[in-house]
């Protein structure tokens, strides 16, 4: 099932499939949220509107706005 | 004759840029970084093994040629400017190994741009990469690799003897992407204009997405995209090489970062380490500065002792002295300050401070990121100002610079200083906790929700549709580098001591002729009718000096009452009005000024110290102390709001380019600063 990353919670797993704005895509791809990256939700906090992410040994925040264009499929917990 | 040669450091942020910076110049560093994110070139003298030396540039750290930020231009600009003075011979790309997937995007356009480079592995001491992956990747970009360690020093002579290789052989590599027509069919494809009788390599290809931004920017947004991706497939098979099985951060970083991040704790815990600061401000820096203090009165003593009767002596012991001094004793202050800065910097704790405020920042029309401007800015709100590059929203950027200002500086720290004195009692709460100290950080409280009020009133007034971006790495917590925790906080009080130091000495002697000497007849006549009067009336001595009447007709004196009208109102005499037109350029020249005029009235013979010397003070019409409860805290809050800082001034009207903005800035500021004040002075006196 695709959904968009900020619909995770914290603790859940996902993969990247693609990004839905141009304008932030170059950039969350340079900072090393390739396609197909498995992503690890250490805290999602809907009402405050922060993402924080681990990709491998990277660790990356985002808001809700890039958060939302990121598409990705939701992957059982390891 | 030796050819000078420019070389570059490149890399994305937290690649371990700056700290290789600081091993390879030392201290032959010309401009100073600050604590926070690098947001501007610097430069040093890198010695060469064979006794050249070559310039050396420590660019701001980005992830990739397409620049959305302030200072991702500024190091896309260097790179492809071949008539800028910083434009590199050679490039180091610097890449922490413990992320190399991310950081061979850059490396791959940086290569492509054809400008010779070396890659330098950082972190060897805790990250060594094994010799088989280092030849992968130099194979990959046809360059030398080699790993040093900024920490313990190794591999630093390796990498010196590689650049100077490198550039006495002169020798550009060829690009990864050499073919022309890759560039052009994309610029064709997309519809983007280009002189096709230009070779279109990567550098003309960037060069044409730039100039296109503005008219054509979503077929530059697809370029950029399709450039980036193609380059990823490219080097995916190399990232696949090189990762190792151990793709985890150690658990215990999560742990820590679950408790810092957390809504409820990570406010908790930066809130006392706010707390730790402003006490260790105040408690650990009190022993420091009485020992600085009692340096500068025993100086002061032997100079009065051992130099003859002279206007000379005169000089150094009412003017000079007592204006440096003034500014000197609160250096151990802004050491502790700049240090811990720089160690929330250091250990990675502040990017957590950014997550964790962004959601905050962002219902003041500001940004996570704003947050370092408005911490730096208890520091000092030049850097402050300057680390808003990062911030690629306008609008919350333009915000951010005119709110910064109102946090309380460093510069600030030497006149709360002087003044909480007469407002606060030095009482300890539980053996420990200074009620002076917990006074200051209530006043660094005020100030910051002050900002936070006006950039609310602000982002109501500028329009903007630009989304708010935070895209925030968060790098590993680290054990800080001494040595560049070193660097920073002597950089910073080195430019505290200097630039006041200046400023306050030039001052101090325009000062002391202008309080020493004034119109003679005047003069004579007023001190004439002062001893008339204490004939008929003798307790007026206790009230008045013959030195505070000689002063008062002095030329300060003259020029000080001309301005006592406009700020009587806020409790002020024309001896502080004079201390408020002369810190016009620099707020911590008041109190070198205070000294100055208050020494030079002074009949005593021993030097005291500045805060025991302004207790003494009486309105001689009065007989009130002048230093009451009300005029110091009507004088600590118009420095709280006052923009009493020309380096501000010109900063702001570089970073928002024109005069606008700085202007709007000033006026508003002291207006602020006057109603502010003449309420506080009203309502407690």
């Amino acid at each position: 099932m695709t959904l968009k990353l900020s619909k995770l919670h914290s603790g859940d797993f996902c993969q990247i499939l693609s990004y839905e704005d141009d304008s932030i895509a170059t950039k969350l791809i340079s900072m090393g949220l390739f396609p197909q990256s498995e992503v690890y939700i250490l805290n999602a906090n809907h009402r405050k509107k922060v993402y924080f992410l681990i990709i491998g040994k990277l660790k990356i925040g985002l808001n809700d706005n890039e958060a939302s264009s990121i598409i990705v499929k939701k992957l059982e917990n390891k | 004759m030796i050819r000078q040669y420019t070389i570059c450091l490149a890399g994305n942020p937290n690649s371990g840029k700056s700290s290789l910076f600081n091993a390879l110049t030392g201290m032959n560093q010309k401009i100073a970084n600050f604590p926070g994110v690098t947001v501007d070139k610097k430069s040093g003298k890198l010695f060469m093994p064979n006794g050249e030396s070559q310039t050396i540039i420590d660019l701001p750290g980005t992830y990739s040629m397409h620049a959305i930020t302030l200072d991702e231009r500024i190091f896309t600009n260097i790179i492809l400017d071949k008539d800028s003075d910083s434009h590199p011979d050679l490039i180091c790309y610097v890449i922490n190994p413990d992320q190399i997937d991310k950081q061979l995007l850059l490396a791959s356009q940086l290569k492509d741009l054809g400008i010779p480079m070396i890659i330098a592995l950082s972190m060897e001491d805790i990250h060594k990469v094994n010799p088989e992956k280092i030849t992968l990747i130099s194979n990959y970009f046809d360059c030398q690799v080699i790993q040093f360690s900024s920490r313990t020093g190794s591999g630093l002579t390796e990498l010196k003897l590689a650049l100077q290789s490198l550039l006495e052989s002169n020798v550009s590599k060829p690009n990864l992407n050499n073919g022309s027509k890759i560039f052009k069919d994309e610029l064709t494809v997309l519809g983007l204009p280009f002189d096709s009788d230009k070779t279109v390599n990567y550098s003309y290809f960037l060069e044409v997405l730039k100039s296109e931004k503005e008219h054509n920017s979503s077929a530059v947004l697809r370029a950029e995209v399709k450039d980036t991706m193609e380059r990823y497939d490219n080097i995916a098979g190399l990232i696949h090489q090189l990762r190792d099985g151990n793709q985890h951060i150690p658990p215990i970083q999560n742990r820590i970062d679950k408790i810092l991040i957390h809504p409820l704790y990570g406010m908790v815990i930066f809130s006392a380490i706010m707390f730790l600061i402003f006490q260790s401000i105040f408690s650990w820096a009190e022993v420091p500065m009485n020992l600085l203090e009692r340096g500068f009165v025993f100086f002061g003593e032997v100079v009065g002792t051992y130099l003859p009767e002279s206007w000379f002596r005169e000089l150094l012991t009412n003017g000079i002295l007592p204006g440096l001094s003034g500014i000197i004793v609160f250096v151990p202050q802004i050491f502790f300050l700049f240090l811990f800065i720089s160690i929330m910097e250091e250990s990675g704790y502040m990017s957590r401070v950014v997550y964790l405020f962004d959601f905050w920042m962002r219902k003041f029309g500001l940004n996570g990121r704003s947050t370092i401007a408005l911490i730096s800015g208890g520091a000092c709100a030049i850097p402050a100002i300057m680390s808003t590059r990062t911030i690629s929203n306008w609008k919350e950027r333009l915000i951010t610079i005119l709110v910064t200002p109102m946090i309380s500086c460093s510069a600030r720290l030497p006149v709360y200083s002087l003044l909480i004195v007469f407002i606060i009692p030095a009482n300890l709460y539980f053996g420990i906790v200074n009620a002076r100290g917990l006074a200051f950080l209530g006043i660094y409280i005020f100030s910051t929700l002050a900002a936070l009020f006006a950039a609310f009133v602000l982002s109501k007034i500028i329009k903007s549709k630009e989304k708010s971006q935070l895209m925030l790495e968060l790098p590993n917590y680290r054990m800080p580098i001494a040595k560049n925790v070193a660097f920073n906080v002597w950089d910073k009080v080195k430019a505290f001591i200097t630039e006041a130091g200046k400023v306050i000495f030039l001052i101090s002697i325009a000062l002391w002729f202008l309080t020493s000497y004034g119109p003679e007849k005047r003069r004579e006549a007023a001190l004439e009718a002062y001893k008339t009067e204490v004939k008929t009336n003798p307790t007026l001595v206790q009230h008045q000096s013959e030195s505070s009447v000689l002063l008062e007709n002095s030329f300060a004196g003259i020029a000080g009452q001309y301005i006592e009208p406009v700020i009587k109102p806020l409790g002020f005499d024309w001896k502080i009005g004079i201390s408020l037109i002369t810190s016009f350029a620099a707020r911590e020249v008041f109190v070198g000024t205070l000294a100055t005029i208050y020494s030079s009235q002074d009949d005593d013979e021993d030097t005291e110290r500045l805060s025991v010397l302004l207790s003494k003070q009486v309105n001689p019409q009065t007989g009130q102390k002048i230093f009451n409860v009300a005029t110091s805290a009507s004088l600590i809050m118009f420095y709280m709001f006052a923009l009493q800082c020309l380096s501000t001034v010109a900063v702001v009207k570089k970073e928002t380019n024109g005069w606008k903005w700085p202007i709007i800035q000033l006026v508003g500021y002291t207006a602020l600063a006057y109603i502010v004040s003449l309420i506080t002075f009203q309502i407690l006196s």
